[in-house]
């Protein structure tokens, strides 16, 4: 079984130890990391998160 | 005829204005007044990519006067400093005493008089409430366009010094247990780290947020419950991760007590005390009402009957001191009504909540550290806009009219946090909810509606936070048919 493809964890400096919260945190995969930069993909979700907003600004306040 | 006078001219503010001079009608007999101390308007969510020196001051600000000409709207650079909702001994109408900050009338005063009144102050930014915060103190802000200039100059200095090899701490958040807006802060503490990338210094530098929160996600609204990919997930969870793949760090449960030059003194939900050197901070002011003095008739002082301690204004809600467990939907006001005068009413950020959204928390010193609720943004808007029909019917139809409402728990919001510009290489949290308000009764378990309660990070978050800032400054400078366009 091939290892899951997750993105390195970014460089920095860490004079803080990190937050539990944030160590434990599920780190997105390459190609979530991608989908999230895919013009298409974000076309489609620009659509989608602009109808919710729409929604919730004509009729989310009644 | 009637004259209403609108105090302020941000978000609710200047809707109102708009919206009740459109419904009222162009060449009506009534007045519309606005009064405001500041000569521009400034779409403020955009401040951060001023403060990050990725978009200049002249697209985030214009000049109010242009556009109540234009729309019949009378405008008077002032400060308001006093109320007198009985009137005076000359007149049993209500009154505003104001001071002029008018380059054209300095040290003028007046006294305007109304027949209905809205508070749309905003915010007092006091970052008097801990020593040594803000621009007279060791750290920056982006409440303010020429604020957030002064960030962005002080981040370019810090990656020169960064590219110079001289490792830096940034540390961006909230100045203060009791802040709200800590989705500015959110966004520009990623703003920043993208600037820190961009510029190819991010090795040497830590990015830290400091927070009242106690998890991550909260925003000030107790966080949020997301469905996703078959699991119910929260905004902690998913806030971390962004956390974690960017590489920025946090400290949770924060009340900043003092800031010294690069040293910021903090203490903890546990109690514990610490202290945290830094480069470079831009850390946001607790909130306060604006300074106005209100009186009677008879000029005795009546403050305390119209605002609350916190300066901001009682309206229509529920101000019984109450347990987390026993707050109700029911409590947050619906009209914006003040219960003292009929005719006065207070939107967005002027109004007092009658108590937080978040679960309050206090260290065992009795410190309290616990995100104050926002109401900023689309909800300001949607204020401003309810009273302005509600106005405009008791104009048109007598006293008796029935208000319009529109309570925070009955409303949705959209938020979008940026955490990188570019239209290619942008990204940003997208997030809808609704209510904004949790009514635990209506939606037992997350207090909200499943359906509408989203969150999303990518480009398209990116795309729809410029879309909105093109959108409402266009709205905002009453172009044609800008009242198609939703609050």
């Amino acid at each position: 079984m091939n290892a899951p493809d997750h993105v390195a964890e970014p460089k920095g400096r860490t004079m803080l130890e990190q937050d539990p919260s944030i160590r434990h945190a599920p780190l997105p995969t390459r190609k979530t990391l991608r989908r999230r930069r895919n013009p298409l993909i974000q076309l489609y979700r620009f659509a989608l998160l602009n109808s919710r907003m729409a929604y919730i600004a004509l009729r989310g306040h009644k | 005829m009637a004259r209403v006078v609108i105090l302020g001219a941000g978000v609710s503010g200047h809707t109102a204005a708009l919206r009740l001079r459109r419904m009222l009608g162009r060449r009506g007999d009534h007045e519309v007044v606005v009064v405001t101390p500041n000569a521009n308007w400034n779409w403020i969510p955009s401040n951060i990519w001023v403060g990050v020196g990725q978009m200049p001051r002249e697209k985030v600000v214009f000049p109010l006067a242009p556009v109540y000409e234009k729309t019949g709207v009378e405008f008077h650079q002032a400060r308001a400093m006093a109320i007198r909702p009985e009137g005076d001994g000359e007149s049993d109408q209500g009154a505003v005493d104001v001071e002029y900050t008018d380059p054209g009338r300095p040290g003028e005063t007046a006294r305007l008089r109304y027949d209905y009144l809205i508070n749309a102050t905003g915010p007092k930014l006091n970052f008097g409430a801990t020593p040594g915060l803000g621009p007279d103190g060791h750290t920056v802000s982006v409440c303010t366009a020429d604020h957030a200039i002064a960030a962005a100059e002080d981040l370019r200095a810090t990656i020169e010094r960064l590219k110079a090899g001289e490792p830096q701490t940034l540390v961006i958040g909230v100045g203060h247990g009791m802040c709200t807006c800590e989705g500015a802060a959110f966004e520009y503490a990623f703003n920043v780290e993208h600037q820190l990338r961009e510029a190819g210094v991010r090795d040497l530098a830590e990015v830290v947020y400091l927070t009242n929160e106690r998890e991550l996600g909260d925003f000030g609204v107790g966080g949020m419950t997301f469905e996703q990919q078959g699991f119910v997930t929260t905004s902690a969870l998913w806030t971390a991760s962004i956390f974690r793949e960017r590489g920025v760090n946090a400290i949770l449960g924060a009340h900043v007590q003092r800031v010294e030059e690069g040293v910021i003194h903090y203490e903890q939900l546990d109690g514990t005390t610490h202290e945290l050197a830094f480069d470079f901070a831009m850390l946001l002011p607790p909130f306060r009402g604006q300074e106005i003095t209100a009186y009677d008739r008879a000029g005795e002082e009546i403050t305390d009957r119209v605002f609350a301690p916190s300066g901001f204004m009682k309206v229509d809600a529920d101000y019984t001191p109450k347990d987390y467990e026993a707050w109700r939907a029911e409590d947050w006001p619906t009209t914006y009504e003040s219960p003292a005068y009929a005719n006065v009413f207070a939107v967005g950020i002027a109004f007092a909540p009658p108590h937080a959204i978040s679960r309050p928390a206090k260290s065992p010193s009795g410190t309290v550290i616990a995100p104050a609720p926002p109401r900023t943004g689309m909800p300001s808007g949607i204020m401003g806009r309810t009273v302005a029909a509600t106005i405009a019917d008791r104009i048109k139809s007598g006293d008796s009219a029935t208000a319009h409402t529109a309570s925070m728990a009955r409303m949705g919001a959209g938020c979008i946090a940026s955490a990188g510009t570019g239209m290619l290489s942008g990204s940003a949290a997208g997030m809808t909810m609704y209510p904004v308000v949790p009514d635990y009764q209506r939606f037992p378990g997350s207090g909200r509606d499943l359906r509408h309660t989203k969150g999303e990070l990518g480009l398209a978050g990116h795309w729809t936070k410029v879309l909105l800032h093109h959108l409402f400054i266009y709205k905002a400078k009453a172009r044609a048919m800008w009242w198609l366009i939703p609050e």
